[in-house]
């Protein structure tokens, strides 16, 4: 799976890092001081370095759980995202990860103990607030993928299933969801699926399981219990778009239990400046980033009169499924 | 076809035994009047003999980068001699991390492909070691090279190996200039896998980055200052992405080189247009 796991020589006691080591035992070691000599120096090459992404074992500091970005959430004014890994195994040529980071190798910070501690601080801060806090884990990550290997949800689902006053999204692509299946399902823990229409999954989507994989685990999930949610974010425009995502949403809707769906979003293709930028001089090749997008206030979008017909459509589709309450734009 | 200013690999060795068994090997030539270092070249790379020394490492590869102008997506070795005191003598490593003990930075070379052979840790140290204190390889250049490599490159192109000349059974101090020539020439095969996968990433890197087909029939034709060409050069990587092949014999009528680009911009938007339109 990793082929180099970088360590911070700080954690290297830590008794999820010696864990996770001993599952990658044929792994080549190589300690750090900090992560961020290996993941945040200048000189490197994202996309040469997804040919073969390494793992690095770090602690994370400073501040844990961050306000989300505006737009972001599922109806709650009080939204928050951690981030226990930075980065995702897949590759997705649409992510803005690409653009963000310097490196596509993947950050696990093992010290979920200090995430508890800050969650903790949250979840009292909104004390008893009307609008319960709700916290994503799947904003610079898959919060899944690599479930086998990190222990996420088995770590996190039943700290937030002893705080019912909050809410965890777990938004993922993978078929990761054995450690689920395992738990009692939570109410206030939604897994949270994405996906894009098939023609746009195999253009863009590299290593991501089959859409029909990931609606059979989404299915298992729901029978079992658990709130899922569905994601179509980002839409993304092609010629004759229009039959495309009807027959995509019809065929989800088939499979998933629409009455018992914890929610829907849908956002459209965007992108702050900056990273559209990174991301066109990664790809230069790529027609997703070469034409049809324009800047409006900072973000990289296509142009408004397609923003609006896409997201219309879409919504107006999906609405013929779902109760328009359980629907959010993004 | 590459032009002979895109060789995609620099390598920079401290000794002239060093070289030889690898200018033999790769057919590679001396250059005269190329400045203090010697100077060898091939058709897909050049050799530097920099002399000990991490100082003397970042100083040639510098001059060679400056003498001919490599593009960003050139590949960098450093080869030579090193000393472990765990390892065989004749043995390869790769570095997969590079500490310069007089400063205690570390450096961290980007390992994208299978290695040939084991790797290890490097410590750059400033005089020849022989009390091998821990299981690392011991060398005098990799941190100096490195980080001028990086200034140059992409740490996924910029590597160290080392064949092992002294242990702790065989000290530094025995080492002559024909063991040398030898232990190179014994890892040949070795020495060329690492050269063989950092061409092949050095030309994938450089196909992506290449001109775009039509830049020089548009530079030929106007006057662009450096802004405007590199716009323009996005511009028609733009249109080269959506299958657009843009000639400069349409703009025939532009003046300014402002309104070729204008013009570019306006095909962008068309296309943009006509699929929106569906």
């Amino acid at each position: 799976m990793f082929e180099t796991v970088y360590v911070e020589e700080a954690i290297q006691g830590h008794p999820r890092a010696k864990a996770v080591l001993k599952r990658l035992a044929g792994a080549t070691q190589v300690t750090c001081h900090h992560f961020g000599e290996v993941f945040n120096r200048k000189a490197q090459n994202f996309r040469l370095q997804k040919r073969r992404r390494a793992l690095i074992l770090a602690g994370k500091r400073g501040r844990l759980v961050l306000p989300a970005p505006a737009g972001y959430g599922l109806g709650s004014r009080r939204n928050f995202y951690f981030s226990h890994l930075l980065n995702c195994p897949y590759d997705c040529r649409y992510c803005f990860l690409q653009g963000l980071y310097r490196s596509a190798h993947l950050v696990l910070f093992v010290n979920y103990e200090d995430f508890f501690r800050a969650l903790e601080e949250e979840i009292a801060e909104a004390g008893g607030g009307s609008e319960p806090p709700c916290f994503f884990s799947g904003y610079d990550c898959d919060s899944l993928a690599l479930e086998p290997l990190t222990g996420f949800a088995a770590a996190f689902v039943p700290f937030f299933a002893a705080r019912p006053r909050a809410c965890l999204e777990l938004r993922t692509k993978s078929v990761q969801v054995k450690g689920l299946l395992e738990l009692e399902p939570a109410r206030n823990c939604i897994a949270a699926f994405s996906f894009t229409p098939r023609p746009l999954h195999e253009r863009h989507e590299e290593g991501v399981p089959s859409i029909p994989r990931r609606l059979e685990a989404l299915v298992r999930l729901q029978e079992r219990g658990w709130p899922v949610g569905l994601r179509f974010d980002p839409l993304l425009y092609l010629e004759g778009f229009e039959a495309v995502y009807r027959d995509f949403f019809a065929a989800v809707f088939d499979r998933v239990r629409a009455e018992n769906l914890h929610s829907v979003s849908l956002g459209n293709f965007r992108l702050p400046r900056d990273i559209h930028w990174a991301m066109a001089g990664l790809y230069p090749e790529e027609k997703l980033f070469a034409f049809g997008l324009e800047e409006r206030e900072g973000l990289v979008s296509y142009r408004e009169a397609v923003v609006a017909r896409l997201l219309d459509f879409c919504q107006e589709e999906i609405s013929k499924y779902v109760p328009e309450e359980k629907v959010f734009r993004c | 076809m590459e032009t002979p200013r895109e060789r995609l690999l620099h390598l920079v060795v401290a000794l002239p035994a060093e070289a030889h068994p690898l200018a033999e090997r790769f057919r590679l030539k001396g250059l005269e009047g190329r400045g203090p270092w010697p100077v060898f070249e091939g058709e897909e790379m050049r050799l530097v003999v920099s002399g000990p020394g991490k100082v003397a490492a970042a100083a040639a590869a510098s001059h060679l980068q400056g003498s001919f102008g490599a593009p960003k997506q050139i590949a960098w070795l450093n080869l030579g001699i090193g000393g472990c005191g765990d390892a065989s003598l004749g043995e390869a490593f790769l570095a997969h991390k590079i500490t310069d003990r007089a400063s205690g930075k570390n450096y961290y070379p980007g390992l994208i492909f299978k290695p040939p052979c084991r790797t290890a840790v490097f410590l750059t140290v400033d005089q020849p070691e022989a009390r091998y204190q821990g299981p690392e390889v011991y060398d005098m250049e990799a941190s100096g090279f490195f980080e001028a490599a990086c200034a140059f490159s992409t740490a996924e192109l910029a590597h160290s190996l080392k064949i092992i000349s002294d242990n702790r059974a065989s000290p530094p101090q025995n080492v002559t200039r024909k063991q040398v020539e030898a232990l190179i020439a014994a890892r040949l095969e070795v020495i060329e896998a690492v050269i063989r996968q950092l061409l092949a990433l050095g030309r994938e890197l450089r196909s992506l980055h290449r001109d775009p087909a039509a830049l020089e029939a548009f530079t030929e034709r106007w006057r662009f200052t450096v802004t405007q060409e590199r716009q323009l050069r996005r511009l028609l990587r733009q249109l080269q992405a959506i299958e657009l092949k843009p000639e400069a014999a349409r703009f025939s009528g532009c003046k300014a080189a402002g309104d070729v680009l204008s013009g570019l911009r306006e095909e962008l938007d068309s296309a943009a247009a006509r699929e929106a339109r569906g």
